[in-house]
């Protein structure tokens, strides 16, 4: 979907692809190459993911700073093309540091008090137990969602600088842990959408 | 596809190696100083892949190293590189079939522990293994690893429940040459990841938590095929870079072969070190 938004050229995605879904991560990420053909410079990703940390809550924002990758799986894996990107990308800021201080500035100017935090991915599809919670808040984790980690990769492989903004649909605390409802999920996310869209507008009008 | 692989090196040179080295980032330059040396491409062995990895090169030279029969791998296999665990560790079963009863493998490790500094060694003690997909195929599994048939196997290639990957023995000679050379070497446990990203912060920061000293793309895989054919192994990192993940710092994959070269000489004088003890064996 082209056009704009805000007066600002866009190109944005409606719906995307998951892991856990079947598809390999090189499909699933290819739009992200797509992008850096036709010129973007800023990708904006978002995420649903589960709140691991407790002073997080359900419909709150955060603004990914870092991440870890526990999918098993990498997009980049395999012969390297040279043109596109290094065969072995360095990941120390995956998410531009400047700009994850400009989003928490938006939102503040918005009204909104952004969280900052690390995400880490996992394949799913099935939701964490509690033990596996406890571990993903022990090494650090502050959301977890099934997606996101690929294209961010791939943005960092082709240059191409990101921002990640997690909607926590629902806490995962390990020791208060209640079935997940989907349909709560849904509707978090749902009321969470306007935030979003307020905050993307606002980044994009930023650039 | 093994036996043809074996023929095809029989009919070049008959020697019986004792010790396999995988000639990892820091070990390139040994490969010339093997003497009496068959150099044969990987791409003319049949069921072999062929490297990419800049600074490796894809030859099976068996020779003598310093009076003792050696056969050593000038380039690896990555699963970074798109090859199957069957793919990557296929080299060690042939190495193991070729008669080498020990293995020494080295890798460029980024350094995890904060004592840790650029060009310093690691002798491996023990390792954290977070490539998935570690195991045979099931077709595999059907037969016993090949180096040595009397090997136990189980449908995950026998490796079982280990107290010592990383023999003892070969661990203390690799110390004590770094004591007699006047460098600086320490043990510590290897974590393997997939690749080919570097890690962000916070898995670097996950890897210091969950106890790993230096982290890897390689060498595991390999251990593991070690492992089931029974080879006693050793196992050698140099550190590349360190792991700051208080201050954004990019790697850089060129500082990486640089510390490589700068390295080569402690590496080298702990193979040798290594594979002169146990002479006979």
């Amino acid at each position: 979907m082209c056009g704009q938004l805000a007066g600002v050229p866009v190109v944005a995605m409606e719906g995307r692809f998951h892991l856990y879904e079947g598809y390999p991560l090189k499909q699933i990420t290819l739009p992200v190459r797509v992008f850096k053909e036709l010129g973007v410079e800023l990708l904006i990703i978002s995420n649903a993911c589960g709140g691991l940390n407790p002073y997080f809550e359900a419909g709150d924002v955060m603004v990914i700073e870092d991440h870890i990758n526990l999918l098993g799986d990498n997009p980049l894996i395999g012969i390297n093309d040279d043109r596109l990107g290094p065969r072995f990308p360095d990941m120390c800021e995956p998410y531009d540091q400047q700009w994850v201080n400009r989003t928490i500035e938006i939102g503040r100017e918005l009204g909104m008090g952004l969280h900052k935090g690390v995400f880490v991915a996992v394949a799913g599809p099935n939701l964490e137990t509690r033990a596996e919670y406890r571990f993903l808040r022990m090494i650090g984790g502050d959301v977890v969602g099934m997606s996101t980690v690929p294209e961010t990769i791939v943005a960092v492989h082709c240059g191409l600088k990101t921002i990640g903004l997690s909607v926590v649909t629902d806490m995962c605390l390990p020791d208060a842990l209640k079935p997940a409802n989907v349909e709560e999920i849904i509707e978090t996310a749902n009321e969470a959408a306007p935030k979003l869209i307020s905050i993307v507008r606002g980044i994009v009008t930023n650039v | 596809m093994l036996d043809q692989a074996i023929e095809l090196i029989r009919s070049q040179t008959t020697t019986t190696p004792a010790v396999a080295i995988v000639l990892g980032s820091g070990l390139g330059g040994l490969a010339d100083r093997i003497d009496a040396q068959n150099a044969i491409p990987f791409e003319q062995i049949p069921g072999m892949a062929t490297t990419s990895a800049a600074g490796h090169r894809g030859e099976l030279i068996i020779g003598q190293l310093d009076s003792v029969p050696v056969v050593a791998m000038a380039g690896r296999l990555h699963r970074y590189e798109g090859w199957t665990h069957a793919q990557a560790v296929y080299p060690i079963r042939l190495m193991a079939a070729l008669g080498a009863k020990r293995l020494i493998v080295s890798n460029a490790a980024g350094g995890v522990n904060p004592q840790l500094q650029v060009g310093e060694i690691v002798v491996i003690r023990d390792h954290i293994n977070l490539i998935p997909n570690c195991t045979p195929t099931i077709e595999y599994s059907n037969h016993p690893p090949l180096g040595n048939p009397t090997a136990r196997t189980t449908g995950l290639g026998g490796v079982g429940r280990h107290g010592n990957i990383y023999d003892k023995r070969m661990r203390r000679v690799a110390m004590q040459a770094a004591v007699n050379a006047g460098f600086a070497a320490r043990e510590g446990t290897y974590l393997a990841t997939l690749g080919p990203t570097y890690e962000t912060r916070s898995e670097y920061r996950m890897m210091r938590r969950i106890g790993a000293d230096v982290a890897g793309m390689s060498t595991v895989p390999e251990v593991l095929a070690a492992k089931e054919e029974d080879l006693r192994i050793l196992g050698i990192s140099m550190v590349s870079n360190v792991a700051t993940p208080d201050i954004a710092t990019k790697t850089d994959h060129q500082e990486v072969l640089e510390a490589g070269q700068a390295a080569e000489t402690k590496m080298e004088s702990i193979v040798r070190a290594v594979v002169q003890d146990e002479k006979a064996s």
